[in-house]
């Protein structure tokens, strides 16, 4: 029962290495976005940049930031939902386990009454 | 391995059911996912028109298809569900239910602040975006049958019921760019593309398959662990229902 009460803490710190493993490789980097490389265009119909905005640039960045902060927090919170789900379970299951066993127990007591030795 | 309980024989036993472990699947998501957050920050060009927002689409792209795959098996386990009335099949359809719903949220949230970012407008009533927000409702219409349903196996039915219909949604939205001239970028890739080439960088083609793969495992992996979950919850019904 410990195993799957761990399951999601798990989760929760496998992707928290997974994000700190980027953040360590990034320090090898140098720190500007992947300036080896030529910008490109991506073809087709689609959103083009807003007039009057700078289209490559520190502006963008909250966008990216907010994009990135809110579904790593969805996946932690669910996370967190899941772990919290899994010891209400553990929970009922003993005090389940509780009260069958006291049952069973009354029961045993019971039984050299109701049925005679031979 | 989860203990459960139940009554044999007028007895109160413990028994055990399997808890299935996807360890393998979290790992490999994690190892993935670290690759793909370096590809996306680090490795692949910056796109000439969007800058450095276009980085987004790492993210809302994965999360749009696997919103649109999870509906799709809501819905195929839903016609095994009735069929066979199995609860292992009731409990994948409800799992992936769950699990859908935080990915269609996500598709929303980052596509909306993408729009803001790049077009200057949070929303707009585009057949892309409405059938997606369609989705996301029909997500959030099955788990509030499932919540508010009789319990047993005339919920599960009615669950079922909104979720075939449900997935009709899925080949809609995939289509919309298609079908109606929208403000939502057309197929980029794919076999309905109109142009194959229209990345046009293998860098970000590649990136774009990591982060696909990476979010598909970490979604298996939260699917496994839900669906376990859930039949762990219906052993406790089942030894609350024996006990009383």
């Amino acid at each position: 029962m410990r195993h799957i009460a761990m399951q999601s803490s798990r989760l929760a710190v496998a992707l928290a290495l997974a994000l700190c493993a980027a953040l360590a490789a990034s320090a090898y980097t140098p720190p500007v976005f992947a300036s080896e490389s030529a910008p490109v265009e991506v073809g087709g119909r689609g959103p083009s940049p807003q007039a009057g905005v700078e289209s490559e640039g520190e502006s963008e960045l909250p966008w990216l930031f907010a994009v990135f902060f809110v579904t790593w927090a969805a996946f932690f919170g669910y996370a967190f939902v899941m772990s919290k789900r899994q010891r209400e379970l553990k929970r009922e299951i003993d005090a389940l386990v509780r009260a069958l066993a006291l049952r069973d127990a009354e029961k045993d007591e019971t039984k050299p009454e109701d049925t005679p030795i031979a | 391995m989860i203990r459960t309980i139940g009554i044999h024989g007028g007895q109160a036993s413990e028994r055990s059911a399997h808890w299935t472990r996807p360890l393998g699947l979290l790992y490999a998501s994690a190892a993935l996912m670290a690759l793909t957050l370096y590809a996306v920050f680090f490795w692949v060009p910056t796109e000439l028109n969007l800058g450095v927002s276009q980085r987004i689409f790492y993210f809302h792209v994965p999360l749009g298809w696997i919103g649109m795959v999870s509906i799709v098996i809501v819905a195929a386990a839903s016609v095994i569900y009735l069929v066979t009335g199995r609860d292992g099949w009731d409990a994948l359809e409800y799992a992936a239910a769950e699990v859908g719903v935080v990915f269609a949220s996500l598709i929303l949230v980052t596509g909306v602040i993408w729009a803001r970012g790049d077009l200057g407008w949070w929303w707009t009533w585009d057949p892309k975006l409405t059938t997606t927000l369609v989705l996301w409702f029909i997500y959030v219409g099955y788990l509030m049958v499932r919540a508010y349903a009789p319990r047993g196996s005339q919920g599960a039915r009615f669950g079922a019921v909104v979720a075939i219909f449900g997935a009709v949604d899925a080949p809609i939205i995939y289509m919309a760019t298609v079908w109606w001239r929208t403000a939502h970028p057309e197929l980029n890739t794919g076999p309905l593309a109109e142009d194959s080439d229209a990345i046009g960088s293998t860098r970000i083609y590649l990136a774009l398959l990591l982060s696909v793969a990476a979010f598909t495992i970490l979604y298996a992996y939260l699917l496994v662990e839900r669906f376990s979950l859930r039949r762990a919850e219906y052993s406790v019904d089942e030894a609350h229902r024996n006990a009383i």
